[in-house]
């Protein structure tokens, strides 16, 4: 029982590192930037749904909506006013780009919000708990969490494939040359996926931040296992990275067992096991 | 990128240079102190650190983020090899070398299996692997770290200050190993397929140059002098720790900020980089975050408007001199 527990506590986590992962995938895919500062960014909204919350005195389930704006407004910002402008024929220039990116964010959010780890709280629902078997009880949150990520996964899969945003979404990735060729707006389709990948991070921010702590040096970690997540699922696969995202949750978790200092270390030993196993990642795309 | 001003320039002029130097640096412990010994000598290490990241990235195009597992694994193999093996400390010293090459061969491996994007991400991740396990080492002083005998300390000096001395002419004769080894490889027959692979990779296999092999030696090469710098920082620090040893901000954010903002892909570029670098660091240490920020927004600009860094930008600078000169003569 307790094996089983730990199993089903590993999968929901998986669901969080999904969502973190999400974002990070859709930059690489559309446009072959390798976000660094993803994980920051992730943190970033976590401190401005805690700078809402706080100002307005309200929870963030009401506040939630003014975040994702906020995070929407802060995707077109990112896109237009500093990855426009970086070029992308070298994956170097954008590489350091990012990585520069993230060390501001780090000591910005240092500067602005000090270095007391923080969390948000929604009350009850917190500690609510659901028995779905006999003697397995499971965190609502936690189920609501993994929820998220495959109604988000799914909608994201609706949104590629059954719009014409996705077409426009597709063909840029394909060939930005060939597409723009055909008329289509290059930079408007990239400002709109900015805005729809940070709509992600806010989503995967607001309930980190309820899940558990944050301060401003946690992004790396974030960043980290989304990163883990995507290439053990294939990179392009969404719901590869999300299967990916519960082979480092259970692995965290089976970890955690041992010692505290073993769920981080036994992730990213699972990882690199599986890289060396798979390093196509468990469903590869061809063209990915 | 700008291909033809990073390749350009002979051998001779960075030989001359290099010479001068030595000749300034080598007596300078006979007329200055100590202090300002110790300051040179962490500028070496810091130098020698960024020429290596240099050669991965601006010759061989592979970035990194995770060059601090190099350093901090020389320095736990120096503390092994001398405390657990009882190994004596010069050659537990040069052992560092062979370790960190042996070490690198595995890790390019497993990284090399990532798309060139990746490999940054992914060598992050192993390094944190590293620091990890390195906590985990039973005689290793665990989290918390372990301080090298004194005995061990004493063998490179037994006062203090001969040891400041010989730890500076050691360092020195790093980075002036790492610059003259780099300048020779940049100039053999695997250096021109290298800059060829830099250009055009896809190109470059066509004419027979097998990419992975030329990246696996720069990766080699680096990883077995990063072991090596760890090394010498250990007994710098008198201490290896998993925090200290496999620093992410000394080894890795810092020095990838000093070769951007130097100029990637020339031997200047890191030495200049240092330099800045640390001056900087003496003025600005006390604002820490807002200092991050500058160097941080100072490594976006540069990639953006000259990813040549300040060598190209003097560079420049002398040219449009030189015009104006010519110019007004006429």
């Amino acid at each position: 029982m307790e094996l089983v527990n730990t199993l089903v506590q590993g999968t929901l986590l998986g669901g969080l590192f999904a969502l973190y992962a999400l974002g990070l995938s859709l930059v690489f895919g559309v446009m072959r930037i390798v976000n660094i500062a993803h994980g920051d960014l992730i943190v970033l909204l976590a401190y401005v749904g805690l700078t809402v919350t706080d100002f307005f005195g309200v929870s963030i389930v009401v506040a939630a909506p003014a975040v994702l704006l906020l995070a929407a407004g802060a995707g077109w910002f990112l896109q237009r006013g500093l990855f426009e402008f970086v070029p992308r024929h070298d994956p170097l220039i954008p590489l350091l780009v990012a990585f520069g990116l993230s060390i501001i964010l780090q000591n910005l959010m240092l500067l602005g919000f000090g270095a007391d780890p923080q969390k948000l709280s929604i009350g009850r629902l917190e500690q609510a708990s659901v028995e779905i078997l006999p003697d397995l009880h499971v965190g609502v949150f936690s189920l609501l969490i993994f929820g998220a990520a495959v109604a988000l996964i799914g909608g994201l899969q609706l949104m590629i494939y059954r719009t014409s945003f996705g077409r426009a979404l597709r063909a840029v990735s394909d060939n930005e040359a060939n597409a723009a060729m055909l008329g289509l707006d290059t930079r408007a389709v990239f400002r709109k996926a900015f805005v729809i990948v940070m709509v992600t991070v806010a989503i995967a921010a607001m309930l980190m931040s309820v899940r558990g702590n944050f301060d401003p040096a946690s992004g790396p970690t974030r960043l980290l296992t989304a990163f883990e997540a995507i290439v053990i699922g294939g990179l392009g696969s969404m719901w590869g990275t999300l299967v990916g995202g519960v082979i480092i949750g259970i692995a965290q978790m089976l970890g955690a067992q041992i010692d505290a200092s073993w769920q981080v270390l036994s992730g990213h030993l699972v990882f690199l096991i599986l890289l060396i196993l798979r390093p196509r990642g468990l469903f590869p795309k061809n063209d990915g | 990128m700008t291909g033809d001003i990073m390749t350009s320039g002979s051998q001779k002029l960075p030989l001359a240079v290099l010479g001068l130097s030595v000749a300034v640096m080598v007596p300078l412990p006979f007329f200055v102190d100590n202090g300002t010994m110790r300051y040179l000598t962490d500028l070496f290490i810091i130098m020698s650190v960024a020429q290596l990241w240099n050669l991965l990235a601006g010759f061989g195009g592979v970035v990194s983020i995770g060059q601090h597992a190099f350093v901090g694994a020389g320095g736990y193999a120096f503390f092994g090899l001398t405390t657990h093996l009882g190994l004596n400390p010069f050659l537990s010293m040069a052992l560092t070398l062979p370790f960190g090459a042996l070490l690198s061969l595995p890790v390019f491996a497993i990284l090399s299996r990532m798309r060139v994007a990746y490999f940054a991400i992914g060598s992050w991740v192993l390094a944190e692997v590293f620091m990890l396990v390195a906590g985990k080492l039973p005689g290793f002083g665990g989290g918390s770290g372990i301080s090298l005998r004194p005995q061990i300390v004493k063998a490179f000096g037994a006062s203090t200050s001969s040891r400041v001395e010989n730890i500076y002419w050691l360092s020195f004769a790093i980075l002036v190993l790492v610059i003259f080894l780099i300048i020779l490889v940049m100039h053999s027959r695997r250096g021109y397929s290298l800059r060829a692979m830099r250009d055009n990779e896809t190109a470059a296999m066509a004419l027979g140059v097998n990419p992975n092999a030329v990246k696996a030696m720069l990766f080699v090469v680096s990883g077995a002098f990063l072991s090596l710098l760890g090394a010498v920082n250990t007994l710098q620090k008198l201490r290896v720790n998993p925090s200290g040893s496999f620093s992410l901000t000394d080894w890795t954010v810092f020095i990838i900020f000093m070769v951007v903002i130097g100029g990637m892909g020339r031997i200047i570029g890191p030495i200049i980089g240092a330099v800045l670098f640390v001056l900087l660091r003496e003025n600005l240490s006390g604002y820490g975050p807002i200092y991050m920020i500058i160097l941080g927004a100072a490594a976006i600009g540069m990639m953006l408007f000259e990813p040549g860094g300040i060598a190209v930008l003097v560079q420049r600078w002398k040219l449009k001199k030189a015009k104006t000169q010519e110019l007004e003569e006429a």
